[in-house]
């Protein structure tokens, strides 16, 4: 099960091979792909509505599933925005990292235009008891705020031209994944026709978002739920996870936590 | 809506009416009704399912009020212009 983690603890190695997967993601169009398609969708039903975490969940997969077809162990990692909030940052924004793509790839960034949320307020956002209080105010203005913060590309219709947009899709899915993880059994609210828990997703008409609620099924965990090796018997009578691997990763979980149906990985087929 | 004129810092923003004939022949009919225009430069939005609009190039940003919108979206574009030239200036130096 691979394990997304927060940009600032990818080992050198880590941080290359995402590195290396993004350019060649980028050269064989396959970031241009999914740009295109958000741009798209955009005006329908994927944003301001009950599927916008669910649709972005799968989309994140998809493109994780893209990038492991350069390497199977790379998984998308976070950025908190809460915590790195100043565009002076070197570990985020300088040319080893993600600074580079801002004049390879044309990306216009204006880092620090506009506000960015507080941990407060993710805080906030996290003791919301109800699906259909949790997601309005996560989308906005928690998630849109970073959108406009880096500006130029990421402040567009088709974002996912700028990486920045995986990092903090990442982080946005983490949030929904912690919160669901807090509020077991809490059902899945649709805001609107066509917008329910069994409705198709927008460009994946055999998905819906019953099928992504559990992450564990889709076969990635957080960092900040992942066993150490030390507490895993505490690890065990909190979550119910059943047994580590000798190198730490998780064997098999049961989902009672999650309290929802289990879903499934979907299975890339691109059109050629 | 209603078309409207309003000038806000130095910028011109404009609510026009499409020509639905024109619309029909060019089968153009998803294009919305009325056009936004800034400094008569036409900007693209749409509208998400709540109805609340969003511009294609500020889609993070989203009210009920397109001529609101198009003021917050100079704002934003003043406020990023100059920070793109802060950053220029600073790697000049
Ligand atoms: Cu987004």
């Amino acid at each position: 099960m691979g394990v997304r983690k927060n940009y600032r603890n990818l080992t050198d190695v880590e941080r290359d091979r995402f590195l290396q997967a993004l350019l060649n993601l980028k050269s064989t169009g396959i970031i241009d792909e999914f740009a295109q398609m958000h741009a798209q969708h955009f005006f329908m039903g994927i944003h301001r509505s009950s599927h916008f975490l669910p649709w972005h969940r799968e989309m994140l997969l998809r493109f994780e599933q893209e990038l492991q077809i350069f390497h199977p162990d790379i998984t998308i990692p976070y950025w908190d925005s809460t915590v790195d909030n100043n565009q002076n940052d070197p570990l985020f924004w300088n040319n080893n990292f993600l600074g580079q793509f801002n004049s390879l790839w044309r990306l216009r960034r204006a880092l620090g235009s506009g506000l960015l949320s507080t941990a407060q307020a993710v805080d906030t956002n996290q003791n919301r008891s109800t699906y259909g209080t949790f997601w309005p105010e996560l989308e906005n203005p928690i998630h849109n705020r970073p959108h406009n913060w880096v500006g130029g590309v990421m402040a567009d219709l088709a974002s996912p031209g700028d990486p920045v947009f995986y990092l903090h899709h990442c982080w946005i899915d983490m949030l929904w994944a912690k919160w669901q993880l807090a509020h077991p059994g809490v059902a899945f609210e649709s805001s609107g026709a066509n917008l329910g828990l069994n409705d198709p997703l927008m460009e994946w008409p055999d998905r819906t978002p019953a099928n992504v609620l559990n992450h564990h099924a889709l076969g990635y965990t957080y960092d900040f739920e992942a066993p150490r090796i030390e507490g895993v018997a505490a690890f065990q009578a909190n979550t119910g996870f059943l047994g580590v691997n000798i190198n730490g990763t998780p064997s098999s979980w049961i989902d009672t936590d999650l309290g929802m149906m289990a879903g499934t990985s979907p299975s890339i087929s691109r059109q050629e | 809506m209603e078309p409207e004129q309003q000038d806000y810092k130095a910028h011109h923003i404009e609510l026009r009416a499409r020509d639905i004939g024109k619309l029909r022949t060019f089968e153009v009919a998803q294009e919305p009704e009325f056009e936004l225009l800034i400094d008569d430069k036409p900007i693209r939005y749409g509208q998400l399912p709540d109805g609340s609009y969003a511009l294609y190039e500020y889609a993070y940003d989203w009210t009920d009020n397109l001529i609101d919108l198009a003021k917050k979206f100079i704002d934003y574009r003043d406020s990023a212009d100059n920070t793109r030239r802060e950053i220029k200036a600073g790697e000049e130096n």
